[in-house]
């Protein structure tokens, strides 16, 4: 029941992306709420970069970490 | 490729637009509202990421907690306390903050997708039984931690919030 033959690898790097932008929004504003939204978004980022590799292995114990 | 492939390529690659297109929204918002309403969108397309990793079950988790739960509290903060466009004020050094700050995230960025290797994925068992059955047996000491921890939370913020009215 798999969905799609993309690459896990092409996941994480959506997730390096996420996380960069997170990075740079946590960066270069200095208004609290945005900043912790841009926490948000690199905390998001990791979720999906463990959601890939718990997909690559095979195994569902990585879902659990996000959960 | 086959039909079910190719929906899910196009699935693909549209999620991860409609994301990363939404979080550069969340962080060039002008103000914090629309900052929110972008990360919303976000978080659904981060959701839509996990349907197709077979993680189905954190997809609607995402949905519920992140879309739904937490930022409602964001947007309730930002309307109660009633933030206009950029609160607080700027210095002059921002610009240089600004591009030291875009050129540190995009070397990160380029160091860890220039280090990222791998073969295909497996598919996944992420249903509720599946997830929930791995939780609550061979992760049930890390399930309770996280209950004593949010209780803490919880018993945290009670206090903070008693000694302010006090």
């Amino acid at each position: 029941m798999s969905w799609t033959t993309i690459l896990p690898m092409h996941f994480v790097m959506v997730a390096a992306l996420l996380f960069g932008i997170g990075t740079a929004g946590a960066i270069i504003r200095r208004n609290a709420l945005t900043l912790l939204m841009s926490i948000e978004l690199m905390l998001n980022a990791a979720n999906l970069a463990f959601i890939t590799f718990a997909r690559q292995h095979g195994g569902a114990e990585a879902q659990i970490y996000v959960f | 490729m086959n039909d079910a492939g190719l929906v899910g390529a196009i699935l693909f690659y549209f999620a991860a637009a409609f994301t990363l297109a939404f979080a550069v929204g969340v962080i060039i918002a002008k103000t914090p509202l629309r900052g929110a309403l972008s990360l919303i969108a976000t978080l659904c397309g981060v959701a839509l990421l996990f349907l197709l990793l077979d993680a189905s079950f954190i997809a609607a988790l995402q949905v519920l907690v992140y879309a739904g739960a937490i930022m409602v509290l964001f947007v309730f903060v930002i309307m109660m306390l009633n933030l206009g466009p950029d609160a607080g004020a700027r210095p002059a050094y921002l610009s240089v903050a600004k591009l030291l700050g875009a050129a540190a995230a995009a070397y990160f960025t380029a160091r860890i997708i220039a280090d990222v290797t791998g073969g295909a994925g497996k598919p996944v068992d992420g249903s509720v039984k599946a997830v929930g059955t791995l939780l609550l047996t061979d992760f049930l000491f890390a399930f309770e931690a996280i209950s004593v921890l949010l209780l803490v939370a919880v018993v945290g913020a009670v206090v903070l919030g008693l000694k302010r009215l006090t």
